[in-house]
């Protein structure tokens, strides 16, 4: 009871601060640019905190925490992966990509590929790849009801419909602004969480500081010896050591995600890069000690009804009202600055990379500028209401999962994704816009066979396969072919090959 | 044997972090910006 009082004066305070910062969002917004990507204009600081809380959604909180619980320490991989494979990833793409923008001035992951291969017909296939994210939307928005459900002894439908309300409505009003100054206090608050979470284990089990992690190990191996095996062979997704390398892959094509990407167009000055990379590698070390949670809840109680169900009972049962609550509001505020990045990218997506930049440019639909960027804000404002409308159907019934939920949206992006984006940067006279576009709809393809119509074990590897798919294809099509005029032309390592061009 | 993951995720969170400060410092140097910081400059 003390509990739920708490955790109603925490999601009043919550959304107070949202409502306010989508209110000062609003009067910033005056263009498409801004609604993106905030007219490139923002500090390393609030990006790489806000970059940080996008990566780690409620699926960490929820999800990742339900895989420690079901799959025991041989979810440390993923802790590991999370840690190395992102923000190497990060590291790979951000530079090249931030580089290049700064003469296409893109606004999107469609947008920044459609420039950088000249063409329509790559910008379209993206746009239609990153409708994938609505899994993704959907799975933060049924970690959000949970809340409500875990901790507040509401319906399941209610509290989902709730947070599908407040989310879409709060995208509408305040866009990108909003997005990246909520995201970066929610970064904060979840590393803060991630930290508190994971040394409870020092008063929960006063196993005494030197034995703690021998017990831990101990209690584990006597619940089921596989929750402590290097590879368990009885888990989802850490069944092989190539499922396991598939984790590392995934999480380093991550990096690149759309709801990422836009985040990297958005700094101000790409010398900023590094503070922004070593404030997101910081709160990254500080959130995922969240996974132990898992480990603890398995200890306590191995027979919960579902997997992720963990970190609720365990915040529920196991810390002061308070604390507990906290819990509720930033697992809440996770679920939301997630859950916005990925309707922006969407509704840009649809308003800006097909209406604006195709039909428009194209002549499909003849108007001038500045309408055509007035109407493709209310494009992208009525399609963040289809967007929650779509995924909230998709999560009515909710998954056994959420992990797996998100990574079904992730590998289908990616598949799409990976291979145009880094052969591009990296391989800038060697790329042709075939071998971009029989990538992008080859890798759309595979996934979708692969996801859909066979039955794997692990979400993660049959990702893998569809990004080797695509690498291959993007390779065998690339150089069979001659590149087109136009394809990589602003990219810097090859003007740099053009002699003195500035 | 039950401690092989604990060790693992010991020894691989200081490797990780090495590697990703090693990029950082290799491929983010401030000199390594010149290019970029024209291009923002000429806008």
């Amino acid at each position: 009871m003390v509990l739920q009082t708490y955790l109603y004066a925490g999601m009043a305070v919550l959304f107070g601060i949202v409502i306010i910062l989508g209110y000062l969002g609003s009067t910033k917004t005056n263009s498409m640019e801004d609604f993106a990507i905030a007219g490139a204009n923002l500090g390393p600081y609030v990006l790489g905190s806000a970059f940080a809380a996008t990566f780690f959604s409620a699926a960490t909180f929820v999800g990742y925490v339900g895989w420690s619980y079901q799959m025991g320490l041989a979810n440390i991989w993923k802790w590991l992966s999370l840690l190395a494979a992102g923000p190497i990833g990060l590291l790979v793409f951000a530079k090249r990509v931030r580089k290049a923008n700064v003469h296409m001035r893109s606004v999107s992951l469609p947008d920044w590929l459609g420039a950088y291969y000249d063409s329509q017909i790559v910008r379209v296939g993206v746009g239609i790849a990153v409708l994938f994210n609505l899994f993704y939307i959907g799975a933060q928005l049924s970690a959000g009801a949970l809340i409500f459900e875990e901790l507040l002894g509401w319906e399941y439908e209610v509290g989902l419909a709730v947070i599908t309300v407040v989310v879409t409505l709060y995208v509408m009003a305040g866009a990108t602004y909003a997005d990246v100054y909520t995201d970066a206090i929610q970064g904060a608050l979840m590393a803060l969480m991630g930290v508190v979470v994971f040394i409870s284990v020092f008063w929960v089990f006063d196993w005494g500081a030197l034995q703690t992690f021998p017990r831990l190990s101990a209690e584990l191996e006597a619940v089921d010896p596989n929750l402590v095996a290097v590879i368990n062979t009885e888990s989802l997704l850490y069944y092989s050591p190539f499922a396991i390398g598939a984790i590392f892959f995934m999480d380093f094509a991550f990096a690149a995600q759309p709801q990422l990407f836009n985040k990297i167009l958005s700094l101000k000055d790409p010398a900023d890069l590094r503070k922004m990379i070593i404030t997101y590698v910081f709160l990254t070390l500080c959130f995922i000690l969240v996974l132990f949670a898992g480990f603890y809840m398995r200890i306590l109680d191995p027979s919960l009804a579902a997997a992720d169900q963990a970190i609720f009972v365990y915040v529920e049962q196991y810390f002061p009202p308070l604390v507990a609550a906290f819990l509720g509001v930033v697992v809440l505020a996770a679920a939301l600055s997630t859950t916005d990045g990925l309707y922006i990218v969407i509704s840009t997506a649809i308003a800006n990379d097909i209406f604006l930049k195709f039909l428009v440019e194209e002549g499909y639909i003849n108007i001038e500028n500045e309408r055509a960027d007035r109407i493709s804000r209310y494009i992208a404002q009525v399609s963040v209401m289809f967007i929650g409308a779509i995924a909230y159907i998709i999560v009515l019934n909710p998954p056994a999962l959420l992990g797996e939920l998100v990574w079904v949206a992730i590998g289908g992006i990616a598949a799409a994704t990976i291979a145009p984006v880094i052969f591009g940067i990296y391989f800038p006279n060697f790329v042709t816009r075939k071998g971009a576009i029989t990538s992008i709809f080859i890798g759309l393809g595979a996934y979708t066979v692969l996801a859909f119509l066979m039955d794997f074990q692990s979400v993660v590897v049959q990702s893998t396969y569809a990004v080797i798919i695509s690498s291959s294809t993007m390779v065998v099509v690339s150089a069979v072919t001659r590149q087109e005029p136009g394809v990589a032309s602003n990219h810097e390592t090859k003007r740099a090959g053009v002699p003195s061009d500035d | 044997m039950a401690m092989t993951m604990i060790y693992i995720w010991l020894i691989g969170a200081v490797v990780s972090l090495a590697v990703v400060f090693l990029l950082l410092r290799i491929w983010y140097s401030d000199d390594n910006f010149e290019g970029a910081n024209r291009g923002v400059a000429e806008e």
